[in-house]
């Protein structure tokens, strides 16, 4: 059917128009719920990322090489030595040693691992952070030879 | 077609209802379109094998560490020999030499059996095939580590190369200052021969309260380490020191070996 006139102009005009408008929401509509997919996905990936990120510093804080009184050690002998020696002095020098220099953020905490298992008091930490939401990385080393602590858990966040 | 205000109505109510029905999916339909995560496989390997079996080396190379420091002293406090020289020992100590017959320790071997026999004791029943290069310190075995993830299996070597902080090569060292001294005091009056050539880290007797001893010319020392320190299990510092017997009864030109 054909409207002829002023009226039929406007009629099919306003059609035009209301079809833009339902094309607009409609296209709207697939982008925000494609958009949000791939978003949380890309989301999960650089969370991903940023924990693998987290545990290779953490491996590399570990290995990390120093001198102590002359001789050289990685930073997990070193934190042994400090169990041992039973000296935060030295745990804290060094650790603060490591993060200035490469310019790391972060918290490092030694526990006797019987009082990690029974969620203890650390023995010694290091932090240059006020409080952080990164997830932890936690290894736990053998204090072979040890008089007094025969395992320690190195937690880091 | 409606031809009127009625009839433009509807299209609003259709609108509406459209908009309405798009604003509650998106705010509670998550929908997953089959849109994968990136490098989901590459980090899953990464977290799960690498990651692991990093750690797992560096919790192999803490323990090499731990047991080469014991290989260390057991040897230093027996003259390089695993168990007993073949020229014989005096008070527990082991010589270096039975009159003109020297028979330093074959480092290579003492090294690898001690090694292995403390790795046994301590940590586990790999067996390696242990070098050393100058502070270094490097195993080899067959042995793998194995993660199994899911079905995945990853392995990787069990060997290590670790910082000892000492080189075995220090006896070379004594060996030669040995040599010398057999060479040199040999027939001459040995306290006064010994003490003019001995270098100042040759102690008699003990490192910490020196005193001559002779018992058929054979001389027991102390010998402290001129280059390296190890620490203790209390984590104090400690002088590495040898315990070295010499026969001088030793004719100058007819060393054997």
């Amino acid at each position: 059917m054909v409207l002829k006139g002023k009226r039929g102009m406007m009629d099919d005009f306003f059609d035009l128009v209301f079809t833009i408008v339902i094309l607009f929401f409609a296209l709207f509509f697939i982008q925000v719920v494609l958009n949000g997919d791939v978003e949380s996905k890309q989301d999960i990936s650089f969370k991903r990322m940023e924990l693998f990120n987290n545990q290779e510093l953490f491996l590399y804080y570990l290995n990390y090489p120093l001198s102590v009184e002359g001789t050289e050690m990685r930073m997990k002998d070193l934190i042994l030595l400090a169990v041992n020696r039973d000296s935060e002095e030295l745990f804290n020098e060094k650790n603060k040693e490591f993060f200035e220099l490469r310019g790391v953020k972060g918290r490092v905490n030694v526990y006797d691992s019987k009082q990690y298992e029974e969620e203890g008091s650390s023995l010694f930490y290091y932090s240059n952070v006020g409080f952080t939401d990164k997830e932890k990385q936690v290894m736990k080393l053998s204090n072979l030879g040890g008089q007094k602590i025969y395992s320690v858990t190195i937690v880091s966040s | 077609m409606i031809k009127s205000k009625k009839g433009a109505l509807f299209h609003w109510i259709t609108f509406a209802v459209l908009g309405a029905l798009g604003l509650f999916l998106i705010l509670t339909f998550s929908t997953d379109l089959g849109v994968t995560i990136k490098g989901e496989q590459q980090l899953g390997f990464l977290q799960d094998f690498y990651l692991q079996g990093e750690g797992e080396l560096l919790k192999l190379d803490q323990q090499a560490s731990f047991v080469g420091k014991e290989v260390v002293l057991e040897l230093v406090e027996k003259a390089g020999y695993l168990d007993s020289s073949e020229c014989g020992s005096l008070d527990g100590i082991n010589l270096w030499n039975k009159g003109n017959n020297l028979c330093f320790p074959s480092l290579k071997e003492d090294v690898n059996n001690s090694f292995n026999r403390v790795w046994r004791e301590q940590i586990d029943e790999t067996t390696y095939l242990i070098e050393f290069v100058g502070l270094e310190l490097i195993g080899n075995t067959q042995d793998q580590f194995e993660i199994v993830r899911q079905g995945d299996k990853y392995s990787l070597d069990k060997d290590f190369r670790i910082n000892l902080g000492y080189s075995f090569e220090e006896f070379f060292q004594l060996q030669t200052e040995a040599i010398f001294l057999l060479g040199t005091c040999s027939g001459k009056e040995l306290p006064v021969c010994l003490n003019e050539n001995k270098p100042i880290y040759w102690k008699f007797t003990s490192c910490t309260n020196e005193l001559y001893q002779e018992n058929e010319k054979i001389v027991l020392f102390c010998v402290e380490s001129p280059n390296y320190n190890l620490f203790d299990d209390n984590g104090a510092k400690k002088r590495i020191e040898y315990k070295i017997g010499l026969d001088f009864n030793y004719v100058l030109g007819t060393i054997s070996q």
